[in-house]
């Protein structure tokens, strides 16, 4: 059985028949063609799939596509505003926080989510918010780093 | 691909990447289809575009470590030119040499110095066209930057270079394995932290991994693993692509 789910990807909005229990996942990448989102577990485990559903961050390979159905996804295509990244993008890259880079979206998604909510994390709160989230190439030392850069460049923006 | 590339199919993919007109053609024999050994040519290698940017080429993957990053400098290292200006593919079968498999922390010890032999070539081979255009001994010229400079002041690019004609017959010569390298003592690009050539794209989700990639009619293969010792598979599966799956 097919359904018809429209909802917002990246600012646009998107429309598509298929099974309503069809992974968003699988959608965002075979659909879309919106493969910054990977698949890592399949099973909420590992965090590489991380993207967010009206703003707040969601496991795709757990949600069922009808879930997104009159929301609004953001992946890691749509972070940047056009050519200009976001401050944990430019973090990341500053830092070279990235080995194989295969865990990097979902790093990155989760680590603007935790200093959204918490502008001024402590190093507890960084690995208590990015726990969920695993680097097989254990490159956690820079990762650490580049999120305490980018907290850093947004007090400076914040204090001007 | 079941047919080997010709040289003038791999000459079209080359351009196809965008780094400028490549005029380099590669030698008769498909070199991407065969092991290593002596006698490849400069171009089996590296490429030199009209905007002055150079292609090279490796069978290696990068898995991680960052090989990417270090091929790039060992072949801007002897050619002498900004990291930047070094495009490296790496394991598209097509277009490189056949490097083996990527096992065995070997990239580091053996293909490093197979890129740094094939610069250091090109940089002779290029050196030796700019003497003889301008009659002078290639030992009294200097490269600096991507740039040959005699005595008396004259300069040529490698961009210039690669415009000029003879530089076809030149990089289809083959890589000396005892050519001069840079001692480490000169190194200004290898041995110094660079950042990865695609950590841009690393960061907006737009590198492909392998597990990105979808080819025309590709097929996926699964393990299945039975359940319970001595249980036999009673039915075989197969699924053709879901609609919509297409060639990136």
């Amino acid at each position: 059985m097919s359904v018809t789910v429209r909802f917002r990807v990246n600012g646009t909005e998107r429309s598509l028949t298929t099974d309503p229990q069809r992974r968003l996942l699988d959608v965002l990448r075979e659909e879309l063609q919106l493969t910054g989102t990977k698949y890592g577990c399949g099973e909420g485990q590992c965090g590489a799939c991380l993207v967010y559903l009206d703003g707040e961050p969601a496991r795709s390979c757990l949600l069922p596509v009808r879930a997104a159905d009159g929301k609004s996804v953001t992946t890691i295509e749509g972070l940047a505003r056009g050519d200009a990244l976001h401050p944990v993008q430019e973090a990341f890259l500053e830092e070279g926080a990235m080995q194989c880079g295969y865990c990097t979206s979902g790093m990155i998604l989760a680590a603007a989510a935790l200093l959204r909510d918490n502008p001024d994390p402590t190093d507890e709160s960084i690995v208590a918010g990015m726990n969920g989230h695993l680097c097989r190439c254990n490159g956690y030392g820079k990762i650490m780093n580049a999120v305490r850069r980018a907290a850093a460049t947004k007090r400076a923006a914040r204090h001007g | 691909m079941d047919e080997p590339l010709t040289a003038l199919d791999r000459r079209a993919f080359l351009q196809a990447l965008g780094s400028g007109l490549l005029i380099t053609v590669t030698a008769p024999e498909a070199w991407a289809q065969r092991r290593e050994g002596s006698g490849m040519p400069v171009s089996s290698r590296l490429f030199l575009n009209e905007d002055g940017t150079i292609t090279a080429l490796s069978g290696k993957v990068e898995e991680g470590q960052g090989p990417r990053a270090e091929l790039t400098q060992a072949a801007a290292e002897e050619l002498r030119v900004p990291v930047e200006r070094v495009r490296l593919v790496m394991a598209d079968t097509d277009l490189v040499p056949d490097d083996g498999i990527t096992a065995g922390s070997r990239t580091t010890p053996r293909n490093v110095p197979e890129m740094r032999q094939a610069a250091a070539t090109a940089r002779e081979l290029l050196t030796a066209l700019a003497a003889r255009q301008w009659k002078v001994d290639a030992a009294t010229l200097e490269v600096r930057d991507g740039v040959i400079t005699s005595p008396a002041g004259w300069t040529m690019t490698y961009a210039e270079l690669a415009k000029a004609a003879d530089e076809v017959a030149t990089l289809d010569q083959p890589i000396r394995p005892d050519v001069a390298l840079t001692p480490v003592r000169g190194w200004k690009t290898l041995g110094v932290s660079v950042a990865r050539p695609n950590a841009r794209d690393l960061v907006t989700g737009t590198h492909r991994f392998p597990s990105d990639v979808v080819r025309p009619g590709m097929l996926y293969g699964k393990v299945l693993r039975l359940p319970a010792y001595g249980a036999t598979l009673e039915q075989r599966f197969s699924q053709t692509p879901v609609s919509g799956w297409s060639s990136p």
